[in-house]
């Protein structure tokens, strides 16, 4: 992966004292990169380094070869395309004169932004709302207009900040299809806090916690490396004692419940069922569940990552 | 697009969404085009007009003569043709006296009985004014004394040349005795010089455009134009950042290949757009409400500068008073509280003549007031083009120091905004 914006170190310290990012890290090359973490530990912070908004208090960032705070910074961000987590459109103006705005500020002529902009609106499926105000536009359409609006400038890499928070499923599987279409033939850097879409979409995940990376990698190799295992959980109701049964670790036991840990679920899974059966447990449900990011950040943390119930 | 664009189109981004937004945003429709027109409509109706004023006079006639003999009824008569009075009458001296008391009428003028009849048998006539000391009062009665003045001087006039018909009729044969005849010469120019101890001669003239009602009434279209690039260059310059920063536009703005002055360009544009619009928009209303300008390419493109310069200097100093605004609600509150003072006593909606002493230098000498005034005389047509020049150029330096300093301040507000937003 051939990187077109990297950062080394970035650190921000903002005047109130509070350590917004500690030392982070990252590199991305063609295809979907997401920043996943909790509300506040520092994923829009460090994207607004990276895309020139906010100057760190130490470290790098480059962008398409060159230095986002050095002097030839403008070339840098001439190659990014960014949209802030609520894109700052103009409610009473229509989508397409939104979009002409976003081009302007990035030098392109009126009649080419105009152009441009309608392209954009049918690549994102916006293509019927070019005339309609911002304001009337449902969540799951003004999200994809901030998508439109990253791409004026036909950069390199987009930079989108939690794209889809807030969206109901559908919109949700509807965005993710459309920033994989993107990442196809460009850098495309995404928030998310939460992990199941990470898991499902990123080629390469930077786990944040407070302010730092904590993990970074394939979301595969991720939960390969640090929650190999999956979960059995058995519903119903169960003896006073639970069975031990071979390949699987007991995790969690109560009269209407028990889980099991295991790394290979095929295999335990009949041993299992068979185990609880013979103890006396009367079984309503059984369900294998493999570790995901969730698990992942949970294993790292100690902490259970917020959205895991809210995964798409 | 990795050559970051052109400049032109960055400059030009906010001039863009400014004009879009114009006719969607009814704050924006009604201080930009509604608010000029309403305000142009209300001074127009009240001061638009220069007649002289009409005072209110309450007459109480008791003079009983009548026919082509009675002079109360000449007096009376007068009054009224000359435009000047709008008269009412009263059939006693308590209720005349009652309606002045009142205020009814501003003034009372009261004809005793014997009022023809004295002056006919060459006694002094007696007339009563009364009026309420104020200086409405004071100004209907000196109103009322004039004309009684000129009423009186008619009368002399008569008087005198009667005299002097029954002086030559009383004259004997001239070749008599040279004694009479020279005295009686002597007497005749003494008459006459009391008849008219002061000859008064008027020339009337064309009056320039700006003594006319017309004149006046494109005096203050242009007032409002001064109105609007003292309003907009204000909101423009303290809401730079504040309203960006709220909206999340400036990350936008930062991330993009946008460079510090191009923002500040775009902003002045954007200012410059909407004090255009505006201006045309009152221009455009003027027109039909009566307003007549001296219309020459150069006199029309001389204004068009200055009030461009004038709407800068506005800019500048918002962007000056900018780091006091935080929020856009502080934006707000800071341009309007330098707005409208200085809309009155900057000589903006009035003119800088009718301010007393110190208010009236001030209203002369600052920049956007001396650039209006200029742009008033170069449309109104009392100056030339050169002497309205003239007159605006010391204010280009006033605004260029006060600009560069506006953008010097929103420049360093900008590199601390980087740091943290
Ligand atoms: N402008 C700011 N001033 C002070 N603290 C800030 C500012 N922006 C963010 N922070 C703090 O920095 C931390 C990281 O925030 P953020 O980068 O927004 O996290 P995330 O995007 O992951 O939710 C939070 O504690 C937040 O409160
Ligand atoms: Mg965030």
């Amino acid at each position: 992966m051939d990187a077109v914006l990297a950062a080394r170190g970035l650190r921000k310290v903002f005047p109130d004292g509070t350590v917004a990012v500690d030392g982070v890290s990252f590199e991305a090359g063609r295809g979907l990169t997401v920043f996943m973490g909790p509300n506040g530990s520092g994923k829009t912070t460090t994207m607004r380094m990276s895309v020139g908004a906010l100057r760190p208090t130490a470290g790098e960032v480059e962008a398409c070869g060159h230095r986002v705070w050095g002097p030839e910074g403008w070339r840098a961000r001439a190659c990014m395309g960014y949209s802030p987590q609520d894109a700052p459109f103009r409610d009473r103006l229509t989508a397409l004169e939104n979009l002409v705005w976003y081009g302007l500020v990035r030098g392109i002529p009126l009649g080419e932004a105009r152009r441009r902009a309608r392209g954009l609106l049918e690549l994102v499926g916006l293509e019927g709302g070019a005339s309609k105000k911002v304001a009337e536009l449902s969540g799951g359409m003004r999200r994809r207009l901030a998508i439109a609006a990253s791409l004026m400038g036909d950069p390199e890499v987009l930079v989108l900040d939690e794209p889809t928070s807030g969206l109901d499923p559908g919109a949700r599987l509807h965005l993710w299809r459309l920033l994989r279409r993107l990442a196809g033939e460009r850098a495309v850097v995404v928030s998310t806090h939460i992990p199941a879409e990470a898991e499902e979409h990123a080629d390469r995940v930077y786990i944040f916690h407070r302010g730092r990376v904590i993990a970074e990698g394939p979301p595969a190799s991720l939960i390969e490396r640090h929650a190999p295992r999956a979960r059995i959980v058995a519903e119903g109701s169960m003896p006073e004692r639970p069975p031990s049964v071979a390949g699987a670790v007991l995790v969690e036991w109560n009269p209407g419940r028990a889980v099991y840990a295991t790394s290979d679920p095929d295999g335990a899974l009949p041993a299992l069922v068979e185990g609880l059966l013979a103890a006396g447990a009367r079984l309503e449900r059984v369900e294998v569940r493999r570790p995901g990011l969730a698990e992942v950040y949970l294993a790292l943390t100690g902490e259970a990552p917020a959205g895991v119930s809210g995964g798409g | 697009m990795a050559d970051g664009g052109s400049s032109l189109w960055r400059v030009l981004s906010e001039a863009y969404v400014s004009l879009k937004g114009l006719l969607r945003y009814k704050e924006a429709l009604f201080w930009v085009i509604a608010f000029p027109i309403l305000w142009y409509t209300l001074s127009v109706a009240v001061w638009g007009s220069p007649n002289p004023p009409t005072v209110n006079v309450g007459v109480y006639n008791a003079d009983p003569a009548d026919g082509a003999g009675n002079l109360s009824k000449a007096l009376v008569d007068a009054m009224r043709e000359s435009g000047l009075f709008h008269l009412r009458f009263y059939n006693s001296s308590g209720a005349l006296l009652e309606a002045v008391e009142r205020g009814r009428v501003d003034a009372g003028l009261e004809i005793p009985g014997n009022f023809t009849e004295s002056i006919l048998e060459g006694v002094p006539a007696r007339v009563v004014e009364v009026y309420e000391r104020s200086s409405w009062g004071d100004f209907s009665s000196q109103m009322l004394d004039g004309f009684l003045h000129a009423f009186t001087d008619s009368i002399r006039s008569r008087a005198v040349n009667m005299s002097i018909h029954y002086l030559t009729l009383a004259s004997p044969n001239a070749t008599a005795a040279g004694g009479w005849a020279n005295w009686s010469q002597y007497a005749v120019r003494w008459l006459r010089f009391i008849d008219r101890p002061l000859h008064v001669e008027a020339r009337e003239i064309t009056p320039p455009l700006l003594a006319t009602p017309r004149g006046v009434r494109a005096y203050m279209a242009v007032s409002m134009m001064g109105v609007e690039a003292l309003f907009i260059g204000l909101f423009a310059g303290t809401q730079a950042l504040a309203e960006r920063k709220r909206s999340g536009a400036l990350d936008v703005i930062l991330a993009s290949p946008m460079r510090g002055w191009e923002l500040v360009a775009a902003d002045t544009l954007s200012a410059l757009a909407l004090v255009g619009v505006s201006s045309l928009a009152v221009a455009l209303y003027s027109l039909p409400a009566g307003a007549r300008y001296a219309v020459e390419p150069g006199r029309l493109a001389l204004a068009v500068a200055l009030l461009a310069l004038g709407t800068l200097f506005t800019i500048g100093v918002g962007l000056l008073a900018a780091p006091l605004a935080r929020t856009p609600e502080g934006a707000t509150v800071i341009a309007n509280a330098i707005a409208f003072p200085a809309m009155f006593v900057g000589g903006i909606v009035m003119p800088p003549t009718v301010l007393p002493g110190p208010l009236r230098a001030f209203a002369e000498n600052w920049p956007l007031g001396r650039a209006l005034e200029a742009a008033r005389q170069a449309l109104v047509g009392q100056a030339t083009p050169s002497e309205a020049l003239a007159a605006a150029a010391p204010a280009v330096a006033g605004v260029v120091v006060v600009y560069a300093l506006g953008v010097i301040v929103y420049r360093r507000l900008l590199a601390s905004a980087v740091e943290y937003h």
